[in-house]
């Protein structure tokens, strides 16, 4: 390697041990890269990006959690509409500082988490369980009553939504 | 001898190259004239053209075809912006969304983290911006868009991807929409001939929804839908379209099929008569010039050679020929080989009665 030193090198070939190249194997199918790029990267003292898990890497919990959050998006969106419509004292949830708006962005925030695999396993199974309850309420009570036109009353938009934040602030430590 | 006079031919070449350069100069000059004197050397009818283009931009087909076609297709550039310009514009109205994100600057996350399932793929590549115009006059309400768009994305196959779909309310409604081609098994949607597979969902889509605009401005190239459609059957296809009368696509490989098991000319059109094919010889001035073939129903004759290039005249016939020898070769191939199996079998009748005892053998023999 000294004899190179101040050259440009086009091609090397390195010989390594079996269980360092299954180790660069397995680091390039996780970042999806060729396993000579990731070599080459290490080398040069970059360290390779993992790749964000496909969809269909995910476990069980982690996409059942993802639908459920799709959902319950879908569901704040609506009634942040609904309540902007329906004027004060509800048109004040659906502002950006509104408890609408900061249940959703919470929302956006943990699925995309789960997306780019930050989540573990044990973490995931435990959001589940806590938001599967809260998310079907706002469906439920709020989401499918304001569709069909339907206003809840105030303690149930209270109660909902407090039991949504709740499970989400829990989640969140 | 007179000595050579270097001097006076160095002289002689010297006035020589001045009168070329002269020449030369002039004739640049009149070259300059004559094309108008502008900066670039550019012809008389080169300059003429470009004035016509100029002063009929914006009136050619393109914006001739946003008028009247039912879904007027186009790709944007600059794919990773589109998300921000679409919800920027005034007046823009959210459509319909597969993200979680409720503005472009959530949505971005989602763009990113699809880019980084995929390194290899360029961000301007993967991500695509395309729009969809309806014709004046012709808007669609927020639903009826929401289920156009499912449509179309299930026509290019690109069903469960993230997108994002913007109404723009102007003169002529159109709709933004941003898609990821990263699929979610992992895949990534092939952009190959994707304005022609594009711009064909985007009929697709309007027919089956039954959203099209009447009239004959609903020309689909149709370059995917059937295999190997030459330039010549599209141009026919629009000649009808604009005729009003049907337009039958013939499909090459229908043609190929009975050319194969033809061994006679008779057989040949027997074969593309009983799949709904007319052929015909065509002549000019008496002398056999090529084939033409028509859809039944259609009203064009279209020469074989602009179907395929396999189905010219020569090759017609020459297919025939060679599918007539070897039909012969096998007819002769089974006649020898029943007459084998024929002399066979007499041989060993011929050696069964050889070897029979005497008291067994027929009398007389």
């Amino acid at each position: 390697m000294n004899d190179l030193e101040g050259q440009t090198v086009k091609k090397l070939t390195v010989r390594v041990p079996i269980s360092t190249y299954l180790l660069l194997d397995d680091l390039a199918r996780r970042s999806r890269q060729a396993i000579a790029v990731v070599a080459r990267d290490l080398l040069v003292g970059r360290a390779p990006k993992v790749a964000p898990p496909l969809e269909k890497e995910l476990s069980l919990e982690a996409r059942l959690l993802l639908k459920i959050l799709h959902g319950a998006s879908s569901n704040l969106t609506q009634t942040s509409a609904h309540a902007a419509a329906a004027g004060e004292p509800l048109a004040r949830l659906s502002t950006p500082d509104g408890v609408l708006f900061k249940l959703g962005s919470k929302v956006i925030k943990i699925a995309l988490q789960i997306k780019s695999g930050q989540l573990d396993s044990t973490k995931t199974a435990e959001l589940f369980a806590r938001l599967e309850a809260p998310a079907r309420r706002l469906n439920d009570e709020l989401a499918l009553p304001l569709n069909e036109r339907s206003a809840p009353s105030m303690d149930a938009w209270k109660s909902v939504l407090e039991d949504l934040q709740n499970a989400l602030l829990e989640g969140a430590e | 001898m007179t000595e050579f006079d270097q001097a006076a031919w160095r002289l002689g070449q010297a006035q020589q190259e001045a009168a070329d350069r002269r020449h030369a100069a002039k004739m640049a000059a009149l070259d300059k004239k004559r094309s108008g004197g502008g900066g670039f050397s550019r012809s008389l009818k080169t300059f003429k053209k470009a004035a016509v283009a100029r002063a009929t931009r914006g009136q050619g087909s393109f914006a001739s075809a946003g008028k009247t076609v039912s879904f007027l297709y186009k790709k944007h550039q600059g794919a990773a912006k589109g998300d921000p310009y679409a919800e920027a514009a005034k007046n823009s109205e959210f459509i319909c969304s597969s993200m979680l994100g409720r503005n472009s600057a959530e949505r971005k996350a989602e763009w990113l983290l699809d880019c980084a399932r995929h390194p290899n793929v360029d961000r301007d590549r993967l991500i695509v911006h395309c729009s969809i115009s309806r014709p004046e006059g012709h808007p669609l309400t927020n639903e009826e868009w929401s289920r156009y768009i499912d449509a179309f994305l299930e026509g290019i196959g690109a069903h469960g991807v993230n997108y994002i779909a913007t109404l723009h309310p102007e003169k002529n409604q159109h709709a933004h929409l941003i898609y990821s081609r990263a699929l979610p098994d992992g895949g990534v949607l092939s952009d190959s001939n994707d304005y022609w597979k594009g711009r064909a969902a985007a009929l697709d889509a309007g027919r089956k929804l039954g959203l099209l605009v009447d009239g004959p401005a609903n020309i689909d190239v149709e370059r995917l839908a059937h295999t190997s459609t030459s330039d010549a059957q599209v141009n026919a296809g629009r000649r009808a379209q604009r005729r009003g009368t049907p337009a039958g696509h013939i499909d090459p490989r229908v043609i190929a099929r009975v050319l194969d098991q033809a061994s006679t000319p008779e057989q040949f059109a027997a074969g593309l008569k009983a799949v709904g094919i007319l052929v015909k010889q065509a002549q000019k001035n008496g002398k056999t010039t090529g084939i033409l073939f028509q859809n039944s129903g259609a009203e064009e004759w279209l020469a074989g050679s602009t179907i395929s290039r396999q189905f010219s005249l020569q090759m017609v016939h020459a297919k025939i020929e060679l599918n007539r020898k070897v039909l012969l070769k096998k007819e002769h191939y089974l006649l020898m080989q029943r007459k084998r199996q024929q002399q066979e079998q007499q041989e060993l009748r011929q050696r069964q009665a050889a070897q029979r005892p005497i008291y067994d053998r027929p009398r007389g023999g």
